[in-house]
């Protein structure tokens, strides 16, 4: 899987979970930026909602955890 | 104050009817100005207590630091977290990797060169450090590896042009559990020129190490680190008390700062909601960042929260999250822990974080702790 994947306002890095926002002077993103001249591309967008198909039916959640 | 008027101008007092009328009226004009100085301003020694002169030697004398202090209440120290006082990252970091950042501030750069690193753990030591302080820094050498390159602890310095052309000096305090020989150096860096100092043997004994560095008229960088340029004679401990970065070319004594400061300082660069002493990825709902409703429309449900950071950070942060059982990239929400959360409209001093519960449910929920990093 590739190391980063798009966001609305940025990429993930999918090894480590973090948001990194397209700053010139963050480091994280700089290193994205690096990445990307290496020839590498990041996944695409993860689309909020699916498109078209069945609806997956939520089920009524009755467990009240960490609240 | 040095309040001495030139006394031929002063003294030019009478103008003569050799001179034309233009003239001297532009002599009295300087005249009257340089009277209207010394009246304001004072003279040397004046005991007018109006003067500038009268007020400023007052201030000087009673003052905390004027100018005739010695020590004064300046923080010159160029660097963060100069006494390895804040860890907010882990206090024991086992053998950390290139890049891998460790106390506040201080990261970790290495260069096996064909051999073998060696193994050193960084933490945080509560009992070897001198006197005025609570911790040092301990450099725990369990292997000392074979023909490596070097072993860096660094820490870089944000706006390095600041310095340029100017001469700074670097000190460390140091000593190591055991006598030591081996290749060591201390160095500041501008991105140019590398001159370190260097010192082959390490004793039980705190000494201090300094190293001087004209910065160039075009730095790229400003990092100082202490290294170990080769294989040590023996495993044992290094410790670090201070290392401070100063302009000039004296190495001066470490000036406390508050405990308060030296956090925001550092949080310049890092921030987490979880308490100081709790590491990310922690059980915890402590210090989480939480919303919660009861009773609202039994449905599915997308919520949203703007954090607010504490201290205004070097650039947008990238922004890790966790929900309260320790997933690192999930929040917590009604419908339990593990659920995707997705960061945005990160700014310097804070960001957005969304989450979709899944399932319907009568109560709303979002919770969860943050990680921001922004690094020099």
């Amino acid at each position: 899987m590739a190391k980063y994947r798009l966001t609305e306002s940025g990429v993930k890095n999918t090894e480590t979970t973090a948001f990194i926002p397209e700053d010139e002077n963050n480091n994280d993103w700089k290193e994205y930026k690096k990445w990307l001249n290496e020839g590498n591309k990041p996944l695409k967008v993860k689309s909020k909602a699916k498109k078209g198909g069945k609806t997956k039916k939520l089920k009524k959640t009755k467990k009240k955890k960490n609240v | 104050m040095a309040t001495v008027f030139p006394t031929a101008i002063d003294n030019f007092g009478s103008v003569t009817d050799n001179v034309t009328d233009v003239l001297a009226e532009q002599l009295n004009e300087l005249r009257r100005a340089v009277e209207a100085l010394e009246t304001k301003v004072g003279y040397d020694g004046d005991t007018n207590v109006d003067s500038h002169d009268y007020r400023i030697t007052d201030v000087g004398i009673q003052g905390p630091q004027g100018p005739q202090g010695s020590a004064g209440i300046t923080d010159d120290n160029l660097l963060i977290n100069q006494d390895f006082s804040v860890w907010q990252e882990n206090t024991t970091f086992n053998n950390p990797g290139i890049y891998v950042y460790t106390a506040d501030g201080y990261y970790i750069e290495t260069n096996a060169g064909g051999g073998t690193l060696p193994t050193i753990n960084v933490k945080k030591n509560t009992s070897e450090q001198e006197t005025e302080f609570e911790q040092c820094c301990e450099l725990e050498i369990t292997n000392v590896g074979s023909s490596f390159n070097y072993w860096r602890f660094n820490q870089r310095v944000e706006g390095c042009k600041k310095y340029a052309g100017k001469t700074l000096i670097g000190s460390w305090r140091i000593k190591a559990s055991t006598s030591i020989t081996g290749n060591f150096k201390v160095w500041v860096y501008d991105g140019i020129t590398y001159t370190p100092t260097t010192v082959t043997s390490l004793n039980t004994s705190w000494q201090t190490l300094t190293n001087s560095i004209g910065i160039d008229n075009s730095p790229t960088e400003l990092r100082m680190g202490f290294s170990l340029n080769g294989v040590p004679s023996t495993t044992c401990s290094i410790y670090l008390q201070f290392i401070k970065l100063e302009i000039g070319s004296d190495a001066t004594s470490l000036i406390p700062r508050k405990t308060a400061d030296e956090l925001r300082l550092c949080q310049r660069y890092y921030q987490k909601s979880y308490a100081q002493g709790t590491f990310p990825g922690a059980v915890t709902n402590n210090g989480a960042i939480e919303d919660y409703t009861s009773n609202v429309n039994n449905s599915d449900h997308t919520e949203r929260k703007v954090v607010k950071l504490p201290v205004v950070m070097k650039a947008a942060p990238t922004v890790t999250l966790y929900d309260v059982a320790g997933n690192s990239g999930k929040i917590t929400m009604a419908a339990g822990d593990n659920i995707n959360g997705t960061v945005d409209r990160i700014v310097d001093n804070g960001f957005r974080v969304s989450g979709t519960n899944g399932a319907a449910a009568t109560d709303r929920l979002l919770k969860f702790h943050y990680v921001a990093v922004s690094r020099v």
